[in-house]
């Protein structure tokens, strides 16, 4: 960790520069933080709406340091056998059984045997283990980490503050280089205190008019400057509103595309009104939408 | 610099965010990475550090602003628009915690003074280097969150704070600093001079101090007896230790949680100012 020539990033400038050239487009806050995760070699807990780029960051700071993007998609179940590691179950009892053939009976030594079949050979990585193990930079990305049990995310906390797997019948796994780790949550629950320490936490919300106008113009190429200025203008007026699911960021360039693909250069309300099922997921929010678009917008 | 982050952190523990050791040493770590000169670095460093919930990012970012008040590099026309800060108040999230400028409601507790007579007041205290009265002007305008009942909506007191705050960083000061200009052109200001106008400002922010805690304790004292807890408050750390005990009853957290964190500002405001002198007396050197 103190190597200097381990970090990845000079300053927080030069993060929001590389992944500006990844098309990811960050903010102070963005920027500082994962240049900390890396000076700090602690995860980043990133909260926010959803579709808002928290798990495209991950993505993004994964390609710029062309590094190996190891998911864990998580969800309510989950648990340790699908985040950190598995015996291979059928591998093992073959395994058993062909010593008895070979050897026959009696004479095979169960310990050898024991000993043999909790091998690596036997042992089934999951996304948290491989991270770990990887020799190559990684990047890890636990995904909606709100979804999985209390007990599960005790689980993590080993991985994320120790860099490492404790394996009862092989010993310790630690990590030969600290991989970048990203751990998303949409808050659909409190997270523990003792997750929210080791993380350093960053609250990615939705952009200001600014900032998503640059996001649809580097994200949806051909578009018009003012198109992109449209659109943005418009989004922020609908997230004003009182409704159901505001829309995201990920639907903004959606939409985008879609009135690129149908070749339109500006936006009029007809235009905006047709297409707005796609920025809007429920039937009562168009609606309401509709009528303001049409009401009080040119 | 670990001493002015020292502090931070105690303001912020005061204003009710639950910074743990954890957190700060983190901090204390994270700035020894960064460049300090740049002002939205370092505020996005300390959050990215020391808040860990969305619901604090708004105390914070007040906290932060009040704290490190960056009167002077707005000469250099810095914009803090695009941060963090600026979005806060707009973002359709942030319907929890403060409820920024809301309807303004709360007239005071029967104070019979405005806002700006205080603020006057204040001002002229420092002006004359008053003790007295600037302690005076301290308790009257702490005083007024004292009026603060339990329950009782707390967008509007903190209204008001928003209003002392405002009257008092951008008159009360760009009037000191363009007195300081006009009487003293270059060398005005003598050392001995600048220590009283700082004792005079230490005070203000000791009495206001001592103000917010009392509230703070006046409050929660007052709910104890109301659920027939025992509501006894250790001192003038325990606020902290008190919104754990409340935190049984969620609505009633919430309440404590606004109202510590109203008064850990009021302490960081009078901080905020004596910070802010202290720029003028320099630049005025």
């Amino acid at each position: 960790m103190t190597e200097k020539e381990a970090w990845r990033f000079e300053n927080s400038a030069q993060v929001a520069e590389q992944l500006a050239a990844v098309d990811y487009l960050a903010d102070e806050a963005i920027a500082s933080t994962v240049f900390l995760a890396d000076r700090l070699a602690k995860p980043v807990l990133v909260e926010g709406p959803a579709g808002t780029g928290k798990t495209q960051l991950a993505k993004s700071v994964a390609e710029l340091t062309g590094a190996r993007l190891i998911r864990l998609q998580c969800y309510e179940g989950l648990d340790e056998s699908k985040a950190l590691y598995e015996w291979n179950y059928r591998k093992q009892l073959l395994r058993i059984q062909a010593s008895q053939v070979g050897v026959g009976e009696g004479s095979s030594d169960w310990s050898a045997l024991e000993e043999d079949i909790f091998d690596e050979a036997f042992l089934l990585t999951r996304p948290l283990l491989e991270a770990i193990r990887a020799t190559e930079p990684v990047v890890l990305l636990i995904d909606e980490v709100d979804r999985v049990e209390l007990e599960t995310e005790a689980l993590m906390l080993e991985v994320l503050s120790e860099y490492q797997v404790s394996i009862p019948e092989l010993g310790t796994v630690k990590a030969s280089q600290i991989p970048m780790v990203f751990l998303t949550s949409n808050n659909t629950r409190e997270l523990s205190e003792a997750l929210k320490r080791r993380c350093l936490f960053l609250h990615v919300g939705y952009p200001d008019v600014d900032r998503e106008r640059l996001i649809v113009e580097t994200r949806v190429p051909g578009i018009s400057g003012e198109l992109a200025e449209q659109i943005a203008r418009i989004v922020r007026s609908l997230r004003a509103m009182d409704l159901r699911k505001a829309p995201s960021v990920s639907e903004t360039i959606d939409w985008a595309k879609t009135l690129v693909v149908l070749g339109k250069e500006t936006i009029d309300e007809k235009d905006a009104v047709e297409t707005l099922h796609i920025l809007l997921k429920y039937q009562s929010d168009i609606e309401r939408a509709s009528a303001e678009l049409t009401g009080t917008r040119r | 610099m670990l001493d002015v982050l020292n502090s931070f952190i105690v303001e912020l523990r005061q204003a009710g965010l639950p910074v743990s050791m954890t957190e700060h040493l983190d901090a204390a770590s994270a700035i020894a990475h960064i460049d300090l000169v740049e002002r939205s670095t370092f505020k996005a460093t300390l959050s990215a550090t020391l808040v860990k919930s969305e619901d604090h990012q708004a105390a914070f970012n007040t906290a932060f602003e009040v704290y490190f008040a960056d009167r002077v590099f707005n000469d250099d026309g810095e914009v803090d628009e695009n941060d963090v800060s600026g979005e806060s108040s707009e973002s359709p999230s942030d319907a929890t915690g403060l409820k920024g400028p809301g309807r303004p409601m709360g007239g005071g507790g029967g104070s019979a003074m405005s806002a700006e007579e205080l603020a006057e007041m204040l001002a002229n205290a420092i002006r004359h280097d008053n003790k007295d009265l600037a302690s005076q002007v301290a308790k009257e305008s702490v005083s007024r969150f004292a009026g603060m009942e339990p329950g009782r909506p707390v967008g509007g007191t903190y209204y008001l704070y928003r209003t002392l705050r405002n009257l008092d960083l951008d008159s009360l000061l760009e009037e000191l600093l363009e007195e300081q200009r006009a009487q003293g052109s270059g060398d005005a200001m003598t050392s001995l001079q600048e220590r009283l106008a700082r004792g005079a400002a230490r005070q203000v922010s000791d009495e206001a101090r001592d103000r917010a805690i009392g509230v703070q304790q006046n409050v929660l004292g007052h709910r104890g007896r109301d659920t027939g807890e025992a509501g006894q408050v250790v001192g003038g750390s325990g606020g902290h230790a008190e919104r754990r005990e409340g935190s049984r009853d969620l609505g009633r957290a919430r309440d404590t949680d606004d109202i510590a964190r109203l008064a850990g500002l009021v302490v960081a405001d009078a901080k905020a100012r004596l910070e802010l002198l202290h720029c003028t007396l320099e630049r005025n050197r």
